[in-house]
């Protein structure tokens, strides 16, 4: 069975706001420390998802990226986890795209490369947190979409999910082709192995430009506009409790809380 | 007029503050407003809703026998038969993981345009929404527009306000509606629904919430927390680190894309406050911290720190405040 795995470079989010700086001109944000991006850590859980497939079953794993400043290191690191091959779409155009149009480029890319039987996205990326593209992508390739997955298991052309709700989760069950969403509950992601990074080196991804696209229709139009970003003011003005030492420090606590009333 | 229509979640039983919430964001826009239901046989809600301040309310009753837990698909097609029927300009949800699953495909289907999470709404002079949304885990708002001249649909982070209960002299009549849709190809079955339910009160409706996050280094720490819940009537939530580390189940994981809790006091143990956590708790009252790195950013969101090893803290706290329960009980 054919895999692909929608995957996205986003800056660290463990980047403080210190280091986040905004252009106004473009309305997006850039790293002050020159920070190496890393791999969405959702898109992580989805190829991780594809691999536990690719372990019990002879899956062909693609991963699939769009954009046009990709790190190399990073866009290659799914390759050294076990995926076999890489195709970006790379071009100017991709730049700063909205969550539609990111969609429906992605849909002509993957109809260029073939369908599979199975797409895997990360439920939101951790930079816009739209977590729109995947059900967009669902709807325009006119795909089953089954959402927020902690467990896939594929047998023949049957597809279940455990899909997360608040406090459980659900049994869902499509028949392949699907389009599936994968959430963190579904367990860290392995590491890549040795002979893995040998085999990514060694590894060219595809790579697929606006004209290879063989788009018909101007029919990616962006539906929303950015108008500006801001950076939240923070209160600052939290009252320290300090005793002599930690233990009277949680007495002193205590007693505050007393006073005040909250407990 | 334009129209803008609230949905709630098929399976939310009772009216609470997230709908008068999105309701009194609705208002302000100063359209017609209509609330959507679904299900007749939900007669808790139904009731509830009749004496709030808006201009029809309709309960949408899906067709076949999907409709317990309704799969997306029927929710989907239901809502766009809905929306084109009436004319709705506008959708507004709480944000939900239902509302996630849901409204950008809604938005396709319509053709209209989508923000999700948005903290604030302003409706522009021709239509247009702005919409406030926390980008980058909330260190950063993208100032979002939707464009006017098509349908908007928009998720809303609430958080508990001290609202006024419009309510209405004249209870509204409510508009049972039978789709006109196809319910014989659902392609994504819902085989089964598993939930648990923790001990004492509710994470998300909780007045105190205690929650522990990387820095507690194993399960065992929890299990202390627990206690303090005990005795406090809390409930124990932790960070998305301490869940994915395996110390505490998924179910307790607060944060941008686990629970939302909006507690009177919210006290945390060994988290760095993280703006993706931050995103879940910060409709707190008042949040009390104890962490070892005086930097963290917990304490510029904290009313009350303690800078200390929570190993030493948290005995003397925990007895503290037993004695001063036990105290207050007599």
């Amino acid at each position: 069975m054919k895999i692909i795995v929608c995957a996205k470079q986003v800056f660290d989010p463990e980047t403080p706001v210190s280091g986040l700086v905004i252009d106004e001109e473009s309305v997006s944000i850039t790293s002050r420390l020159g920070m190496p991006p890393v791999l969405n850590g959702f898109d992580e859980n989805a190829i991780e998802a594809a691999l536990r497939i690719k372990d019990t079953t002879s899956a062909e794993v693609t991963i699939i990226s769009i954009g046009n400043d990709f790190v190399m290191d990073v866009m290659k690191k799914p390759l050294s986890m076990g995926a076999d091959e890489l195709v970006l779409v790379q071009g100017s155009e991709f730049e700063n795209l909205e969550p539609y149009t990111t969609a429906f480029f992605l849909s002509c890319a993957i109809k260029k490369i073939g369908l599979p039987d199975l797409i895997l996205c990360g439920r939101q990326a951790s930079d816009w947190d739209n977590g729109q593209v995947p059900l967009i992508l669902a709807e325009l390739l006119d795909l089953a979409c089954l959402t927020l997955a902690q467990d896939i298991t594929v047998q023949s052309s049957i597809i279940k999910t455990e899909r997360v709700i608040p406090d459980g989760y659900q049994i869902l069950e499509a028949e392949l082709p699907a389009l599936v969403t994968v959430t963190n509950e579904l367990g860290e992601p392995r590491y890549p192995t040795l002979r893995g990074i040998m085999n990514a080196g060694k590894k060219s991804p595809i790579v697929l430009s606006f004209d290879d696209l063989d788009i018909q229709s101007y029919d990616y139009k962006s539906k929303i506009k950015t108008n500006k970003i801001s950076i939240p003011e923070a209160n600052d003005d939290c009252e320290f409790i300090q005793g002599s030492d930690d233990q009277e420090s949680g007495r002193l606590l205590a007693l505050k809380l007393r006073d005040t009333g909250l407990i | 007029m334009s129209h803008t229509a609230i949905i709630i979640e098929e399976g939310q039983e009772t009216l609470d503050s997230s709908i008068e919430s999105i309701l009194s964001l609705a208002n302000s826009f100063g359209d017609d407003v209509s609330l959507v239901m679904f299900n007749s046989d939900n007669v808790e809600l139904r009731e509830s809703l009749t004496c709030l301040n808006v201009n029809q309310i309709y309960c949408i009753n899906p067709p076949g026998t999907y409709n317990k837990p309704l799969p997306d698909e029927v929710a989907i097609s239901c809502l766009e038969w809905f929306c084109n029927k009436n004319n709705v300009d506008r959708v507004l949800m709480n944000k939900t993981p239902w509302a996630l699953n849901i409204g950008p495909r809604l938005a396709f289907r319509i053709k209209g345009s989508y923000a999700q999470d948005c903290i604030d709404i302003k409706r522009q002079e021709d239509n247009e929404l702005v919409c406030l949304r926390p980008i980058y885990g909330g260190n950063a708002i993208a100032h979002v527009s939707l464009p006017g001249d098509t349908p908007q649909v928009a998720t809303v982070r609430t958080t508990p306000k001290e609202t006024i209960k419009t309510i209405n002299g004249n209870p509204i009549s409510i508009t049972d509606l039978k789709p006109q849709i196809e319910t014989d190809d659902i392609r994504v079955k819902i085989l089964k629904t598993v939930t648990t339910v923790a001990e004492g009160p509710e994470l998300s409706k909780a007045e105190i919430v205690i929650a522990g996050g990387r820095g507690l280094g194993g399960p065992e720490p929890f299990e202390k927390l627990k206690e303090l819940a005990k005795i406090l009537d809390g409930a124990v939530g932790a960070s998305r680190a301490a869940c994915d580390a395996g110390w505490i189940d998924h179910n307790f994981q607060i944060g941008l894309t686990g629970k939302t809790v909006t507690p009177n006091m919210y006290l945390t143990f060994g988290i760095s406050g993280a703006s993706q956590h931050m995103a879940g708790c910060s409709g707190s009252r008042n949040i009390v911290s104890i962490n070892s790195d005086k930097n963290a950013n917990i304490f510029k969101e904290s009313k009350y720190g303690v800078v200390g090893d929570w190993k030493l803290v948290l005995p003397s706290f925990i007895s503290t405040v037993r004695e001063l329960i036990d105290e207050k009980q007599k």
